[in-house]
């Protein structure tokens, strides 16, 4: 960078996390970048980020020279709340919607385990059935007989399970239906946004496509 | 709310699908089967009595145990037990005909009353033992 007469290079270095922020100097300046070439002297500059505090520093400018700001921006009250809000809003979501949801999908996944099971068995009993009308043994009837016994004991148990297993699972899909009803009519997601302090400022920018001076009426 | 929906619904349709197994309660047709409680499972198709080449009186029964009596898996015999009353079981192999059914014969002395009776049962093979018998009677003059 060549430095023009008279002029000293001001970096700022600031502590926040999303980003974006911007340096007012001297009440008419806009920053949005984060070093600039200035002209010697004093200065003022207010330093905003969205969901920060604005803050104040003075620095001065040396011809010639590159002075450094580093600044820690302190998180703004409204955000804070925003962020109570939303934990607030995520426990609710969790234990309205994400729990009986994820319970629902287990009592689905039981139930269809415990509904492939018994058609598994019913397919055996019937596979038996033919057996036995087919059948020209006595000993071999009676060996069918027992394995259809068998095998109808175990399908009447799986059954009785894959009724109950279905009922808690109808009971918390409903459940999970009303529940997710009742989260989106009494709770709206919180969302945090803030309009700049500087927005009716001069503000001007340089990107490697061009430059941009912007006055705010 | 598609997807719970589709969840109940499935739950309901495939509820009918596994209905309690009534056949189970019925598997008693099989002439093979102890437990077998269709009624008589042979038809009695013609009764003679006629003079042997030894000159004695003989009353013969000629029976068939019908293709749909019969197991639906078709051996080529069935060993059955027959007897007259107060007699020993006879064991014999019925062939199967053409039409699906086994023919046999039982042959009597004649005797006065005219009045005969046999009983006609499956033999078991394991242990020689006769099981679903039924007897038969008729007057042949």
């Amino acid at each position: 960078m060549v430095y023009g007469q008279n002029k000293g290079l001001a970096i700022f270095y600031v502590d926040q996390d999303n980003g974006y922020y911007e340096i007012l100097i001297n009440d008419t300046l806009l920053l949005k970048k984060h070093k600039d070439s200035l002209p010697t002297g004093s200065y003022k500059a207010k330093i905003w980020s969205s969901g920060y505090d604005v803050k104040e520093i003075k620095f001065d400018i040396q011809t010639n020279e590159t002075t450094l700001n580093a600044i820690t921006l302190v998180r703004s009250n409204d955000y804070k709340r925003y962020e109570s809000d939303y934990k607030i809003y995520r426990m609710k979501f969790h234990k309205e919607f994400t729990l009986p949801i994820t319970l629902s999908l287990a009592g689905s996944l039981t139930t269809a385990g415990i509904m492939l099971k018994t058609y598994g068995l019913q397919k055996s009993i019937r596979t038996n059935i033919e057996k036995y009308h087919a059948s020209f043994s006595i000993s071999e009837v009676e060996e069918i007989k027992a394995d259809i016994n068998d095998l109808s004991q175990r399908y009447n148990r799986n059954r009785v399970a894959y009724y109950i297993s279905g009922g808690i699972t109808t009971v918390l899909v409903a459940g999970t239906i009303y529940s997710g009803f009742r989260l989106r009519k009494h709770n709206d997601e919180p969302f945090f946004k803030e309009t700049s302090p500087f927005e009716d400022r001069i503000s001007y920018s340089i990107s490697p496509f061009g430059g941009q001076l912007i006055f705010k009426l | 709310m598609k997807l719970g929906s589709f969840v109940i619904l499935s739950f309901f349709l495939f509820t009918s699908c596994l209905k309690k197994n009534d056949e189970i309660n019925r598997l008693n047709t099989n002439i093979f089967d102890k437990d077998y409680s269709q009624g008589v499972w042979f038809n009695v198709l013609k009764s003679v009595k006629y003079i042997n080449d030894f000159g004695s009186p003989i009353v013969r029964f000629e029976y068939e145990i019908p293709e749909n009596k019969t197991p639906s898996l078709k051996g080529s015999f069935i060993n059955v037990a027959s007897k007259k009353a107060n007699g020993d079981w006879v064991f014999e192999k019925l062939s199967i005909g053409t039409d699906g059914s086994y023919d046999g014969i039982i042959e009597f002395p004649a005797v006065v009353s005219n009045n005969y009776c046999f009983f006609l049962g499956i033999h078991n093979t394991d242990d020689d033992s006769v099981i679903n018998s039924f007897e038969y009677c008729e007057e042949v003059n």
